[in-house]
Parts: structure tokens; C-alpha cells; sequence
């Protein structure tokens, strides 16, 4: 007997089966440049996880000659602490979107 | 066992392993297209909206995955992967960055989570909302499943303009034609900065990742110069570790129909 659920689209092809697995937004925070800090999240205790950066910061992109420095992040058991580039010529430190994915 | 503070609707898969959790957001698949593109390198944006030309906000980020196409690393080149998302004018865009020497269509796919209020024309089976009134998870759409995440490090940055790549490693993968995203553990560094004129040279560390065999990612790592370059200014690259020497490899295994 398979555990789980199944959902069908609009065609009737299965588009989530009983072993399909999602990899679910846990933590989403959008920081701010210059700034460095942590956070906890409890969430990740034990389970794997992906770490996504992208800037969210438009006003040196693509206008001057600069690439933006998304801010550094690591986990460390339940911590995630973002640390601020340190403004590089080349490289400001930048607004930055973090999103934190679950799969297990 | 539910605590206080659960919400939502959970549904476990065997090995008690949570299937779904109606705690959290599910990133479903926006977009899955080709890319085309008739540059060798180009910024490639791509509008992530509703057919109301609804941008998505800050509460919604997505983000883009790309696949592999063919072993050649010499003909295939993808990567350089930037996505930016502004959350604040009202024509917000994603956009992409892929440097593309020769072949002239990558496959991608832009996540994200479910929308609240866009339409969507077959609207039936199920939704999940979380504490906050926000969808989390929709039956009718098709969401990727992450089922890898591989570090990797120790690429040399090189000290002058060299094409083709400089420095290579390899990641073992399960599936290499699966959906792929690169994350710098940093960022995922690429400019066109001109220390000598202020304009019009165009020079890129680039990294990329091309399929080497059936699980085997190769990431490699070059420095490009443009349409015009001197030399000078690598050295401002180096001195400023802008160059990044490790990240992760985000495997996704797209959902299938199965019927």
C-alpha cells in the first residue's frame, strides 16, 4: 500500500506522486548591505539544506562598471550567519535576498 | 508528533520522511524553456510574471536552475549564473547571465513559490495555505525535487587572460542530465569592469559547468577577455579575492508525469 499522496493535472498525468519529494523554502530573509549577522533556524536541525544568494540591489547593476557582493553565508548546525562583503572597488557589498531550502 | 506552532497539512512519504508540510513554501516550476541566445555571451533577462503582468514581490523570489547539454566542453558552456530579482519598481525583473560559446540554446527553469491571486485558468485540486494566508503549496502545478547538494572547492583563479578554462573539477552527481544550479559559496562573481578606460572592455572570470559523463559535472573556470582588453586590471581582481574558488552544486531531478 503506498504512503503519501498523488495529484493528478488537468491532462490526468500524475504531476506529484507517492515518493515524490519537495524541497521546501525554510528560512528567507533579505538583508542589507554593510550589515552582518545571524539567525537561527531550527528548522534545519539535523536535515540537509541549499543555501541560495542573489542580490536584490539594482541600482549598480548593470549601470556602472561593478559587479555587487552578495553577502557570505554559512550554516552552522541550526545557525546561519551572513557576513557583508567589505566593499571592494570592484565589488559593493550589496542588498541580499537568502533563501534556505530543505530537502530530506 | 505536532507541537504548538505546527499549522498547515502534512503528508508523509514511507520512511516517515515529510512528503509535504504545509508549514512552508513549495517551490513549484514557473518556466521551463529553452534559451537562446546568438552572442557568445550575453545578460539574458527574463520576465517573471503573471499573464497580468503581475511581477512577482520579495515575498515570492525566485530563482533559475539550468541544464546540461552535451559532453564537449569546448562547444558547450553555461553558466555563469546570476540571478537578480528586484523587488521594488513594478516591472521586476529576473535576469540571468549565461556565457554560451558556441551552442546557442541552454535549458532553464525559473522557481518559485506558489503566487497568491494570479490566475491561473485550470483551477482545481488543492491548495495549502500556511499561518500567515500565504499559498504554500498548489496540487496542479509541477515542482522540482532537490535530491542533491554537492560542495566544491580549490579552483585556482588565474593570474592572466586564458580561454579556454584554467583550472577544472569535477562533481559526481546522480543523474548528469538532470537540472543543475550552481550556488558560490560567496558569489558567483562576474564584471566588466575596465581599470584602464572606464568603458568598453568587457572581461569575465567565468565559471561554468558542462555535462563530462552520465554523473559527472564539470565545473571549470576561465578568464575572458572581451572585445577589447589589455591586460591591465586582473591584477585589481586578484588583490580584491573577488575570484571564487568553491560553492555548491544544486541537483534537481525535474517531475515527470508518470502516467
Amino acid at each position: 500500500m503506498p504512503i503519501g499522496m498523488r495529484c493528478y493535472d488537468a491532462s490526468g498525468d500524475v504531476v506529484f506522486d507517492t515518493e515524490s519529494k519537495v524541497s521546501r523554502l525554510v528560512y528567507k530573509n533579505e538583508v542589507s548591505a554593510n550589515s552582518s549577522s545571524n539567525a537561527t533556524v531550527d528548522a534545519i536541525d539535523g536535515e540537509n539544506i541549499a543555501i541560495v544568494t542573489y542580490s536584490t540591489d539594482n541600482s549598480t547593476f548593470g549601470a556602472g562598471n561593478y559587479s555587487q557582493g552578495t553577502h557570505i553565508v554559512t550554516r552552522s548546525g541550526t545557525t546561519i550567519t551572513w557576513t557583508a562583503r567589505n566593499n571592494a572597488t570592484h565589488c559593493p557589498s550589496v542588498d541580499t535576498m537568502i533563501l534556505i531550502f530543505l530537502y530530506e | 508528533m505536532p507541537t504548538v506552532g505546527d499549522y498547515g497539512i502534512q503528508v508523509n512519504r514511507s520512511g516517515s520522511k515529510a512528503q509535504i508540510d504545509g508549514k512552508y513554501r513549495n517551490y513549484w516550476i514557473f518556466k521551463n524553456a529553452a534559451l537562446n541566445t546568438s552572442s557568445g555571451a550575453g545578460l539574458i533577462y527574463l520576465w517573471v510574471g503573471d499573464s497580468g503582468n503581475r511581477p512577482l514581490t520579495s515575498d515570492h523570489p525566485p530563482f533559475v536552475a539550468l541544464s546540461l547539454e552535451g559532453t564537449d566542453s569546448s562547444h558547450f558552456a553555461t553558466s555563469l549564473h546570476y540571478a537578480h530579482f528586484d523587488s521594488v519598481t513594478y516591472n521586476a525583473w529576473t535576469s540571468i547571465t549565461v556565457y554560451t560559446d558556441n551552442l546557442n540554446s541552454i535549458n532553464y527553469m525559473v522557481l518559485c513559490p506558489p503566487v497568491d491571486n494570479w490566475y491561473f485558468e485550470d483551477t482545481y485540486g488543492m491548495k495549502i495555505f500556511n499561518e500567515d494566508g500565504k499559498e504554500c503549496f498548489r496540487s496542479w502545478v509541477n515542482y522540482p525535487e532537490l535530491i542533491g547538494s554537492y560542495s566544491w572547492s580549490g579552483l585556482t583563479a588565474p593570474a592572466s587572460p586564458i580561454w579556454p578554462p584554467f583550472d577544472t573539477t569535477d562533481v559526481t552527481v546522480e543523474d548528469a542530465d538532470n537540472y543543475f544550479v550552481i550556488v558560490p559559496n560567496h558569489n558567483w562573481w562576474w564584471g566588466n569592469y575596465d581599470a584602464v578606460t572606464g568603458a568598453n572592455n568587457i572581461w569575465y572570470y567565468t565559471m561554468r559547468m558542462h555535462k563530462h559523463d552520465s554523473t559527472t559535472v564539470r565545473i571549470d573556470c576561465g578568464f575572458h577577455k572581451g572585445s577589447y582588453n589589455t591586460g591591465a586590471g586582473m591584477a585589481d581582481f586578484v588583490n580584491d579575492n573577488l575570484f571564487e574558488n568553491s560553492g555548491t552544486l544544486l541537483e534537481f531531478a525535474p517531475v515527470k508525469a508518470l502516467e
